[in-house]
């Protein structure tokens, strides 16, 4: 899952995005509301995590102008203003969700698993589930058969993009738009390897084969009551 | 009591009238009876006067006439008019009318007088009929006072009616012209017990008017304004502090949370524990600031010494050299000697620190300079640098609690809105010119100590 990240504090920005980053996400971070929206519009983020008080652009207005623009990215305002008044027109602008400062980054990790969940349309629970494998993103466990693996965060990430969509087929550049910020040069490559590991990791081949590679296009995750 | 002023208004609206008409009516009642007694009198004199001049008096002798007043016998008589004719001696020579009986005897005559009976209840006037100053004959002229009593008695009783009639009437009139002289201040307590921290909007709304109430209303409308502003800025003030707490407290909680997530590295911990340190620093600063505000505003009078600005401003100058070498700034100090202000040292210093550390923060290279000089009566520190400059559009408004501009980053705010609470209590001025993209020049004047 990829997000951005808007916030003006240095300090902050850069331990939100080394715990979201340990935690699987793919995160651009931006200091201003000018950038936010130039990034906004040329990759496709799961969701964005956006502070109110900008330099130049507040966070209102760049939530209100993303709407504007008919992009549905869903958008969790962070401020340390919390009263009534500006979660309100917070959430007019068109954010989806609200968390005051200073917050749990559980919390955090939480409210944006929501949201993408419910952006992707996913079961309450948000655990995805395909034949005998299922992954559970809060949690962050994956079991097939009943046995739990561990899985690097790349390697957890891309399995949940395949998963999210079971039968689409998503290329290597979707892929690793998904999995990779911005400021990791990726080579064409990184993707193949890293699913390569992830097949290794779930024991696919052995037995049923879940991760499907579709020549000259990608790769996808069976559909439940696809061929076997 | 609720109503205690309008009930004493009408009571002694009413006590007022009660009063009044009592003193007015006894004095009516007085003249008025004196006056009728007197124009009885006077008739009666008159009468006897007439009559005593148509009695036939020929050389000294009185030839009595059969009937007195028969030349006016056709006239109507007052009620009771009696009349009577005696010798000199006292014996009765002619007499009619009822009061005959009740008549005084005039034993010896010395001269007109009047008489009245014991109840009052009829007067009479006696009179000599002399010819030549020898006394002839004595007239008796009579009557009764029962008219002069009618109207009198008309008027206690008209005067009791109009007691017992206009007393109460006064009382209720007074109530009902107090409530509506008082109904702005009825309206003042009902808008004082509505204006709350929860509703701050609440105003008299009276017609305008010019009088007492009037301008009493105005004063109370705009006190509660005062009052409203004062809230919301309070308010605002709470709100804008909290932000800049929030700030580095959630600096802190994100990155011990982070951090904690997972064993770490020794630099990793030696990282994170330096970021900590910067949200601490900026933590302190912040409270370091709001202690300076609190403590200029509790200080309502300075309380100061003789401060010397030049040896000050040195000396605070020269501990921003590393900073400014450190950045490879110029850092010039040129200061005139022996000004004195009266003033707080640490105060002051706070003032000369918050500058510079302003000129330091908004400028990337060229110079900073603090001068410090004398214009007639005032002593000028003069901080000027060749940084990023002010647009005068911030310029209005860079000395308000926790503004800050687009590029500025760290800090809260707060330093220049100190430098100008500072100045006002030193009973000094504080000006800033600049240029955007050139450079700011602040200029604080403090008056000179009178030697
Ligand atoms: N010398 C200067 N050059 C350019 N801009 C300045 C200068 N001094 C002040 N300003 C502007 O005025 C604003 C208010 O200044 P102030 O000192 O009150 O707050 P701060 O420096 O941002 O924070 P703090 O002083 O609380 O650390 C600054 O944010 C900055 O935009
Ligand atoms: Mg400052």
């Amino acid at each position: 899952m990829r997000v951005l990240l808007v916030e003006d504090e240095r300090a902050l920005a850069g331990y939100v995005k080394k715990g979201l980053e340990e935690n699987g996400w793919a995160v651009d971070a931006v200091e201003d509301g000018r950038s936010a929206l130039d990034w906004v519009g040329t990759v496709d983020y799961d969701v964005m995590i956006l502070d109110l008080m900008l330099p130049q652009i507040g966070g209102l207005e760049v939530c209100r102008r993303l709407r504007q623009r008919g992009l549905t990215t869903p958008v969790l305002m962070l401020t340390a203003r919390d009263a009534l008044k500006d979660r309100v027109s917070g959430l007019d602008a068109g954010a989806d969700d609200y968390l005051p400062k200073p917050f749990e980054f559980e919390e955090l990790l939480a409210r944006l698993r929501a949201l993408t969940r419910r952006r992707n349309g996913v079961t309450k629970t948000g655990v995805l589930t395909v034949a005998d494998l299922s992954l559970d993103p809060a949690a962050h466990r994956v079991r097939r058969a009943g046995l739990e693996i561990d899985l690097p965060y790349k390697e957890f990430s891309i399995l949940e993009l395949l998963l999210s969509q079971p039968g689409r087929v998503f290329s290597r550049s979707q892929i690793a738009d998904h999995v990779w910020d911005m400021e990791t040069l990726h080579q064409s490559n990184v993707v193949d390897v890293h699913i390569r590991n992830l097949r290794r990791l779930i024991g696919d081949g052995r037995g049923q084969t879940l991760i499907e590679t579709v020549r000259g296009v990608g790769y996808r995750v069976q559909a439940p009551g696809g061929r076997s | 009591m609720k109503n205690t002023l309008k009930l004493r208004f009408a009571l002694r609206g009413a006590t007022l009238f009660f009063v009044s008409v009592v003193i007015l009516g006894s004095f009516l009642y007085v003249t008025m009876s004196l006056f009728l007694q007197d124009s009885l009198k006077d008739s009666l004199r008159v009468t006897a006067q007439h009559l005593v001049s148509v009695l036939d008096v020929d050389n000294g002798i009185l030839t009595p006439p059969d009937s007195l007043d028969e030349g006016s016998s056709s006239r109507a008589h007052p009620e009771g008019f009696t009349e009577r004719l005696l010798d000199p001696t006292g014996r009765v020579l002619l007499q009619n009318g009822p009061l005959t009986a009740e008549l005084p005897d005039p034993h010896v005559f010395r001269g007109p007088f009047f008489s009245q009976s014991t109840s009052g209840s009829w007067i009479a006037y006696t009179e000599g009929v002399t010819d030549a100053g020898r006394l002839l004959a004595i007239l008796q002229v009579a009557q009764s006072t029962r008219s002069v009593s009618a109207v009198l008695d008309q008027l206690f009783w008209t005067i009791l009616l109009s007691l017992v009639i206009f007393v109460p009437l006064s009382a209720i009139t007074g109530y009902f012209m107090a409530t509506g002289l008082l109904s702005p201040i009825d309206a003042m307590t009902r808008t004082a017990k509505r204006f709350s921290t929860e509703n701050l909007a609440a105003r008299l709304e009276l017609p305008p008017s010019n009088d007492e109430l009037g301008r009493l209303a105005g004063t109370f409308n705009s006190m509660l304004e005062r009052i409203e502003q004062s809230f919301k800025n309070y308010r605002e003030f709470v709100s804008n502090a909290s932000h800049e707490f929030k700030t580095p407290l959630a600096i802190l909680h994100t990155i011990l949370n982070v951090t904690r997530a997972r064993p770490r590295t020794l630099t990793e911990y030696a990282q994170a524990l330096d970021d900590m340190s910067q949200a601490v620093l900026r933590l302190e600063t912040l409270v370091n600031h709001l202690l300076t505000l609190a403590k200029i505003e509790g200080e309502p009078e300075l309380n100061g010494t003789s401060v010397n600005l030049g040896e000050l401003c040195l000396r605070i100058g020269e501990t921003f050299r590393p900073l400014t070498q450190a950045q490879g700034l110029e850092l010039v100090l040129s200061v005139e000697p022996g000004l004195e202000v009266l003033g707080d040292e640490t105060l002051l210093s706070s003032m000369v620190v918050n500058l510079l550390h302003n000129a330091v923060k908004f400028t990337e290279k060229g110079k900073i300079s603090l001068r410090v000089y004398r214009r007639e009566s005032w002593a000028y520190v003069e901080v000027q640098d060749t940084g990023i400059g002010i647009s005068s559009e911030d310029q209005s408004r860079i000395f308000e609690r926790f503004f800050q501009g687009e590029t500025s980053r760290e800090g809260s705010g707060l330093g220049l809105a100190i430098v100008e609470s500072l100045v006002k209590l030193h009973r000094g001025t504080i000006r800033v010119d600049s240029i955007l993209g050139q450079g700011s020049i602040f200029t604080a004047g403090l008056p000179l100590r009178v030697a």
